[in-house]
C-alpha cells in the first residue's frame, strides 16, 4: 500500500510526520526525547477529549461539542494528526452551529481516523525505544 | 494547578488551557528556553483564582474551556484588576486555534491584549515571552 491509495483513516497517513520532526526543535540536549513525551502526553489526554464529544453527541449538546472539538483539534495538528485535526474541525463546526443530526457520521469517522492516528504514533513510539 | 519554582523568572507566568497535551508543550517549550516557573491552570475558574493567590506579568488563556472559558475568566481578571490599585495590568494573551477577526475583536473586547493562534512555534512562544510588555501591549492595537 502507498500514501496515494491510502484512505484518509489509514495509519500511513495518519501523522504527518513532518510535524513530529519538526518538535526535535524543543530537545534539550541530554535530556529525555522530547517527542516521546509528547506523543505520550497526547495519547494519554486524547481519548478523554474525544469521549467528552461523543457525550456531547448523544446528548445533542452543541456548545459542549464544540468546545471538546476544539480542544482535541489544537492538540491533534500539533502532534501532526493533521486530517484527524481537520475532522475535528468539522465537530468543532457542527457543534457551533448546533447541528448535531450531521454530527453523528462525522464523529464515526473521527473515531476511524483517531485509531489510526493512535496506532502511527504508537508505531513510532516503539521505534524510538 | 500545579507550579514549578526552580528558578527565577523573567516573566510571571500563567497558563490555562483545558488540553493537557497544550500544558504540556507549554511546559516543553518554557524548559527549552530556560523558562520553567509557570503555573498552569485547566479552566478559567482555576485562572481566576491563580490570579488571586498570586500576581502574574502575562497569562496564556485558550478561549473554549469547560467550567469558564477564557472569555469570561479574562473579563473577571480584568473586573479584580480595576479593584486592585497596587497591581499592574497583566497581559492577556488569547491561545486559541479561532483567529477569524470575529474571535480577535471578542478576545479585544473582553480585555485580552493579543493572541497567539495554536498552532504555535517556539518561535512565536519566545517572542512573547521574552518581550517588553509596553511593546506587546501596543502590538495589537
Amino acid at each position: 500500500m502507498t500514501t496515494q491509495t491510502a484512505g484518509r483513516g489509514s495509519e500511513l497517513t495518519a501523522i504527518d510526520w513532518n510535524v513530529l520532526d519538526a518538535l526535535k526543535v524543543l530537545q534539550k540536549p541530554g535530556k529525555p526525547d522530547v517527542r516521546e513525551k509528547l506523543i505520550n502526553s497526547y495519547l494519554s489526554s486524547s481519548p478523554s477529549l474525544l469521549e467528552r464529544a461523543k457525550t456531547a453527541v448523544t446528548e445533542a449538546d452543541g456548545p459542549a461539542l464544540m468546545r471538546a472539538a476544539h480542544s482535541i483539534k489544537s492538540s491533534s495538528v500539533a502532534i501532526g494528526a493533521i486530517f484527524f485535526g481537520k475532522t475535528c474541525f468539522e465537530l468543532e463546526l457542527l457543534g457551533r452551529l448546533n447541528n448535531l443530526d450531521d454530527s453523528h457520521a462525522v464523529l464515526e469517522r473521527a473515531e476511524r481516523e483517531f485509531n489510526a492516528v493512535c496506532t502511527a504514533l504508537c508505531g513510532a513510539l516503539k521505534q524510538m525505544s | 494547578m500545579s507550579s514549578n519554582t526552580q528558578s527565577t523568572p523573567k516573566t510571571r507566568l500563567l497558563v490555562a488551557d483545558d488540553n493537557p497535551f497544550i500544558l504540556d508543550l507549554v511546559q516543553v517549550m518554557l524548559n527549552k528556553l530556560n523558562h520553567p516557573e509557570a503555573v498552569f491552570a485547566t479552566n478559567g475558574l482555576e485562572a481566576v483564582t491563580a490570579w488571586k493567590t498570586q500576581p502574574f506579568d502575562m497569562i496564556l488563556m485558550d478561549c473554549q474551556m469547560p467550567e469558564m472559558d477564557g472569555y469570561e475568566a479574562t473579563r473577571s481578571i480584568r473586573k479584580l484588576e480595576s479593584e486592585t490599585t497596587t497591581n499592574h495590568p497583566a497581559i492577556i494573551v488569547a491561545m486559541t486555534g479561532d483567529a477569524t477577526q470575529r474571535n480577535r475583536v471578542l478576545c479585544r473586547e473582553v480585555g485580552m491584549d493579543l493572541l497567539l493562534p495554536k498552532p504555535f512555534t517556539i518561535s512565536d512562544f519566545k517572542i512573547l515571552i521574552e518581550s517588553e510588555p509596553t511593546t506587546l501591549r501596543s502590538a495589537e492595537k
